[in-house]
């Protein structure tokens, strides 16, 4: 998938068609990254939590959140992003998500079998 | 794979010897930077609003990740200044794989297209956007005329 292509795409989960076809601004992101996880931290202003969704579908991560036109002025603005997360890394059950003062933090945890891992060395006499 | 890493603002530098490391890169690699016209982009500079809301003046800035204390707002007769400055937070023991937020210091001065009355200036700061409600000053307070009968 092509960033062209989610410019104009529709999703279903909303009904307001203005908002699902007005072009998705993207949000700016930090990554970071340990052994046991990736964070994510996305400046999402003005996004409420109930117009927030954060997808893993396989190996695409979709962060989507809308913001109401500010009173009396500005238009509504949608932010979209996606990224790829290669397969057999992530542990999607384990995902977490949390938004606070317009940043949105997704953890991410690594599944056990990706985490790297020490090989202690046996000695043989 | 490593020179796609570049389009992130700061590059990371970190040993590639490791065969999760080299995934990572393809996984946040370039397929969420396809297409990106510069006004898609959210810019250095808070996005602001300004609406003329009668007996008052409302201004909206877009300031995610900032506190209270990291915003500073100064008003000299019709001159608004917003300042504000975020760190940004590395989480201890983590590598940082791409920074676009990162630090952010900012000076925006504004021309408010009449006087307001600082002391009843209110601000308040939720969900990262800032609003201040800037009350008019009196002798810029829109009147109602009543016409006198004959």
């Amino acid at each position: 998938m092509t960033e062209q292509t989610a410019l104009t795409r529709t999703n279903g989960h909303t009904a307001n068609d203005v908002m699902t076809t007005m072009p998705a601004v993207q949000p700016n992101v930090d990554i970071f990254e340990n052994e046991q996880e990736l964070i994510v931290d996305c400046d999402l202003p003005g996004v409420a939590q109930d117009t927030l969704s954060v997808h893993l579908d396989g190996t695409q991560l979709t962060l989507e959140g809308e913001r109401a036109a500010y009173e009396g002025w500005s238009v509504a603005a949608r932010y979209r992003r996606t990224f790829t997360v290669p397969e057999h890394l992530i542990d999607a059950d384990g995902v977490e998500a949390e938004l606070r003062g317009g940043v949105l933090r997704v953890r991410l945890p690594k599944r056990d079998d990706a985490r790297p891992r020490k090989i202690t060395v046996r000695s043989v006499d | 794979m490593l020179t796609r890493m570049g389009m992130g603002r700061s590059r990371p530098a970190i040993g590639f010897d490791d065969r999760v490391f080299d995934q990572m890169f393809r996984l946040f690699g370039d397929l969420d930077r396809g297409f990106s016209p510069a006004w898609q982009t959210a810019a250095a500079m808070p996005r602001i609003d300004l609406v003329d809301a009668g007996a008052e003046l409302k201004l909206f800035a877009e300031l995610p990740g900032f506190s209270e204390e990291d915003v500073d707002i100064t008003i000299e007769r019709n001159r608004l200044t917003l300042r504000g400055q975020r760190k940004l937070e590395v989480p201890e023991g983590y590598r940082v794989r791409r920074s676009e937020r990162g630090d952010l210091a900012f000076a925006r001065s504004i021309t408010l297209p009449c006087r307001v009355d600082a002391d009843g200036v209110e601000a308040t700061l939720e969900h990262g956007v800032l609003q201040l409600r800037l009350p008019k000053a009196p002798e810029e307070q829109p009147r109602q005329i009543t016409i006198k009968k004959a």
